[in-house]
């Protein structure tokens, strides 16, 4: 099958390196008011580069899923917007200002970050690795202030961890250590949450576990959450907003509905896919799929 | 609540460390051919005392207990820190290669300074510091890499340049008179050879400031041991909280070998200790290295001055024979 067979706007032979999503750019409301904003982000080491000239968003109030194969700059991506690596071009804002300009803990007090498969040295608890998120709130010797108590607790609470708080990290399963994770993250009180792959390593029911605490957290208290993620139909289950990555470049942005195409798993896996709505969510679903040759 | 009832056992296990380390000095103090008690030392304090004996605890056992302990604290203190800022568990100011360097300068002293024409009491210890401080800032250079370095960079240079360092210092030494080797020889094992009233305000208010900016960043230091990334998303500036970190423990280790020698192993170890007692939260970690530190030191002089007396073994062994199985121990159980 040629691809032109197929014909999407997201397949748009020239890849306009300006572009936002297939529909739009830069003047759309959802590029403009993002919670978090970069505009012709780069990154590369030496002369390769990594993550090709684009503009991405994070639309403020939703849950986007980053996707694309192993390989294809998505984690690089991330980290680039979360400043925790350098750009080769371009700038990022959060809020309408530029990161780069700003105190990294001021930074910290907007977006927080759970990196991919995070380690905490060996003993440390799962309550002092929470009260960690206040770091970017302490000054000095920094005693835990009743607020800083109450957000702890919270945090501990809304993650199902309360009885957990005096527990070694390393004592915990999967599943309850990424939500120590998030509870940290929570901690740090921001309305922009970043994470990087928080449901690998995880079975399937505790992947749905993190998954539906990440979209609690957006309806209930109004975070907005990018993540990296593997899993397609849990991607498009849970995310209002999708970006699609292959080799550095960005080949869609846009709804569930819009990003997961057949089309769209060709250009970006190289996969023959068979998607139906989903009976029980509606959303798109892979029910089947094989190498595209 | 789990939480207070933590902070409670930190607070008991440093009271703890605080009542090992005071019996340690005690004992100490009362290791040699002559033991002190308590009535005397009262004596020696309202100057009633008969004079050889306010001699023998304040000019010569004094000044060297005092020494030990301070050099334990501080190496502990160095090792905590490195093990901290690069993640590291073998990171110690040994691997740095700092005790390298100042074994350098000091066989370069004993070999091209005509004995006699500088006062070695004077010269040594600077140059034991500079020696400590220029390593530590070659090595640093050499870690940077498109601006940045990294503690594991760094840590693989350090081992390098101590290599380098002491094979240069063997092939110095072998210029040397008998009684001139063995000098040197001491130095590198580690002897508290700088034990002097003048050097130990300098040891004490160095490493007590050096101690009290560690307390200060002790949070830091937590958020760092989550990592690059977790630590730069807590709004951590990482390389500066690294340098400046790493500068404080290189500090605390040139002033400790300043006095004491190349002295390793204690700030490998002593930090290994102290985490297991108080666990990894920085706030109770560093004073309970400084602590442990202080008492194994105080321990392995007890041992060096009374195993083979009138003879003494070089401290440095003695702790590192009393550390090392224990270390082991560590390693074979993880």
């Amino acid at each position: 099958m040629e691809p032109t067979a197929t014909p999407s706007p997201s397949m748009a032979p020239d890849n306009e390196k300006t572009a936002f999503c297939e529909t739009c750019d830069r003047t759309c409301e959802r590029f403009a008011d993002a919670a978090l904003r970069g505009e012709g982000v780069a990154v590369g080491y030496g002369d390769r580069l990594i993550i090709e000239p684009m503009d991405v968003a994070v639309p403020v109030g939703e849950v986007t899923a980053i996707i694309g194969p192993n390989g294809c700059g998505k984690s690089t991506l991330l980290k680039a917007l979360s400043r925790t690596m350098p750009l080769a071009a371009g700038a990022v804002y959060l809020d309408g200002r530029a990161i780069a300009e700003m105190p990294t803990a001021e930074v910290a007090r907007k977006m927080a970050l759970l990196p991919q498969a995070p380690e905490a040295p060996g003993g440390l608890t799962v309550g002092e690795l929470v009260a960690l998120g206040r770091y970017p709130h302490q000054r000095g010797f920094g005693r835990l202030s009743t607020r800083d108590r109450e957000i702890i607790a919270w945090a501990l609470a809304i993650t199902h961890l309360d009885d957990f708080s005096g527990r070694a990290l390393d004592a915990l399963s999967g599943g309850q250590r990424q939500r120590a994770w998030i509870a940290m993250a929570l901690a740090q009180d921001t309305d922009l949450i970043l994470l990087d792959e928080p449901t690998t390593y995880l079975d399937m029911a505790h992947q749905l576990e993190v998954l539906e605490l990440l979209r609690s957290l957006n309806e209930e208290q109004g975070k907005t959450i990018a993540l990296v993620i593997h899993e397609l139909n849990l991607a498009a289950r849970f995310a209002d907003w999708m970006i699609a990555l292959k080799d550095g470049s960005i080949r869609g942005a846009g709804t569930p509905e819009e990003v997961m195409t057949p089309a769209m798993l060709r250009e970006v896996f190289g996969l023959d896919a068979l998607i139906e709505p989903d009976p029980w969510t509606g959303r798109p679903s892979l029910v089947s799929y094989r190498l595209a040759r | 609540m789990t939480e207070t009832l933590r902070r409670h056992r930190g607070a008991a296990m440093i009271a703890l460390l605080a009542l090992a380390a005071a019996l340690a000095l005690w004992a100490d103090i009362n290791a040699g051919y002559r033991s002190i008690s308590l009535d005397e030392l009262g004596q020696i304090a309202r100057g009633t005392a008969p004079a050889s004996l306010a001699y023998t605890l304040v000019e010569l056992r004094l000044p060297r207990v005092l020494t030990t302990l301070l050099v334990g604290a501080g190496l502990s203190l160095a090792g905590c820190l490195l093990q901290g800022v690069s993640r590291n568990d073998m990171a110690d100011p040994g691997v740095l290669g700092i005790n390298a360097g100042a074994g350098l300068f000091v066989a370069a002293f004993i070999v091209f300074v005509p004995a006699g024409l500088v006062p070695s009491t004077v010269a040594l210890p600077l140059l034991a510091f500079a020696g400590s401080a220029a390593v530590a800032a070659a090595g640093w250079r050499l870690s940077v890499v498109r601006g940045a370095s990294s503690p594991r960079r760094l840590l693989l240079i350090g081992v390098a340049l101590a290599t380098g360092l002491s094979s240069a210092t063997s092939l110095l030494m072998l210029s040397l008179p008998d009684g001139d080797y063995a000098f040197v020889q001491n130095w590198i094992a580690g002897n508290i050879w700088g034990a002097t009233w003048e050097n130990i305000p300098i040891l004490a208010v160095g490493l007590g400031v050096l101690t009290a900016l560690a307390l200060y960043q002790a949070r830091t230091l937590d958020v760092l041991g989550l990592g690059t990334a977790a630590a730069t998303g807590l709004g951590a500036n990482v390389p500066r909280a690294t340098a400046a970190l790493t500068a404080v423990a290189v500090g605390a280790s040139g002033l400790c070998c300043a006095v004491g020698g190349g002295l390793t192993f204690v700030g490998l170890v002593c930090p290994h200790v102290a985490r297991r007692l108080v666990g990894p939260s920085f706030r109770v970690l560093v004073p309970a290295s400084v602590l442990v530190g202080a008492t194994l030191m105080l321990i392995a002089d007890i041992v060096s001055r009374t195993l083979l007396a009138p003879n003494e073994i070089p401290v440095g062994i003695v702790a590192a024979v009393i550390g090392a199985p224990y270390f082991l121990y560590l390693l074979a159980r993880s």
